[in-house]
């Protein structure tokens, strides 16, 4: 049967834990809100992107037989950019990537002679290490993406497929849907195909502004594509790692947000039995004294 | 008084400038080129270089940039795109 002082301590270490997990929910909610800043300041970037890309592919007009767009066929050799946290304590955030990641790998090994993995944090590259080549492995690039991060990671990539050391490059990341879901997914990266980009550009207002005959190309449209596509697989991958951001964040201010609740919950109960137990001995101590009294008088 | 049209610098991270200009000059991939205003739709590729703006109010503003595609878009407005931009 635990003693007053038992409780007592615990009830601290409640109260502590308590205000450890309260403080990380606060920090993930100002990091959460500065990640989701960088996202919304990246529109403008992406819209304009996209519907250059769409008038540029259309007057290329299928004409296009960049390397950087054909398939190597047959594919043997498959490379994935992981992109999850550096830092745990966000639910399953981490996990969730990283199994679809382990699944998709698991399905496809009969395809692919290697598959090799860029791990863009340190999650996942414990969670891989010993089960799969890793080519190589950053740290402190989740929370706060910057662009030559990823230009770094899309030039690599762009080489490595030019010089067929890899025949298919994959960028794997959790989706932002909003502060508490994600959908971990796996896209295809190179070989880039300018159709995809095209139809991912078709709104309403791009297709008013689409090919208009006046318009001029410096180097030809089908050229002018060989600038564009690196320019569009280097803002993939850094606009993954801003989703990537945002979600972990997020993940990170529920997952506290739960712990918080939970510690309330446990500090409750935790209260009262201790009240139980000082109150069992206060009345205890009030029957000796009677007792004591009573004896006394007799 | 030269024609001033409107110019917008973007990167990934964010706006890097606005405003309106007299003239940009921009480092084309097959060549050093300039824009005034009323010039032809266009889409241009760049390369690493200097891109000099010569704003309205007569001072030169000047951008390292990595890359990108510069567009004229009507007859009003430029848009550039780099992946980075450091003011120098």
């Amino acid at each position: 049967m635990p003693t007053l002082k038992d409780y007592n301590k615990k009830l601290v270490s409640l109260r502590n834990t308590r205000k450890m997990t309260k403080t990380m929910q606060m920090v993930s909610a100002t990091k959460f809100q500065k990640a989701q800043a960088a996202q919304a300041r990246v529109v403008p970037y992406a819209n304009a992107l996209n519907s250059m890309l769409h008038r540029v592919t259309a007057a290329a007009a299928g004409d296009v037989q960049l390397p950087l767009c054909t398939p190597h066929a047959p594919a043997y050799k498959a490379l994935i950019i992981v992109v999850s946290s550096d830092r745990g304590l966000c639910g399953s955030f981490n996990h969730g990537i990283h199994r679809l990641v382990a699944h998709w790998i698991l399905e496809r090994e009969d395809r692919y002679t290697d598959i090799d993995l860029v791990c863009c944090s340190r999650k996942a590259t414990s969670f891989f290490r010993g089960k799969q080549e890793i080519r190589q492995s950053l740290d402190g690039v989740t929370a706060t993406p910057v662009m030559t991060t990823a230009a770094e990671l899309g030039d690599e990539a762009m080489k490595l497929f030019l010089d067929g050391s890899y025949d298919e490059v994959y960028l794997a990341f959790n989706e932002f849907i909003n502060a508490v879901s994600r959908k971990p997914r796996i896209d295809l990266l190179l070989p880039a195909s300018p159709s995809a980009e095209e139809q991912q550009a078709l709104t309403p207002e791009n297709v008013m502004i689409g090919p208009r005959p006046e318009l001029l190309f410096e180097p030809q449209a089908p050229h002018l594509l060989g600038t564009l596509i690196p320019l569009s697989i280097r803002f993939r991958i850094f606009s993954a790692l801003l989703e990537s951001a945002a979600g972990e964040h997020g993940a990170r201010m529920s997952a506290m947000d739960n712990a918080t609740k939970n510690s309330d919950r446990l500090l409750d109960t935790y209260t009262l039995l201790r009240n139980r137990v000082r109150q069992a001995g206060i009345t205890r101590e009030l029957a000796e004294i009677v007792t004591g009294a009573e004896a006394l008088k007799g | 008084m030269a024609t001033a049209f409107s110019i917008q610098v973007l990167t990934p991270e964010g706006k890097v400038w606005e405003g309106r200009a007299t003239a940009v000059k921009a480092p084309g991939a097959v060549g050093s080129f300039g824009v005034l205003a009323k010039h032809q739709p266009m889409v241009a590729a760049l390369q690493s270089g200097q891109l000099i703006i010569s704003a309205e109010d007569e001072t030169r503003v000047q951008f390292r940039i990595s890359g990108g595609v510069l567009e004229v878009t009507g007859y009003h407005d430029v848009l550039v795109l780099a992946d980075t931009a450091a003011p120098v």
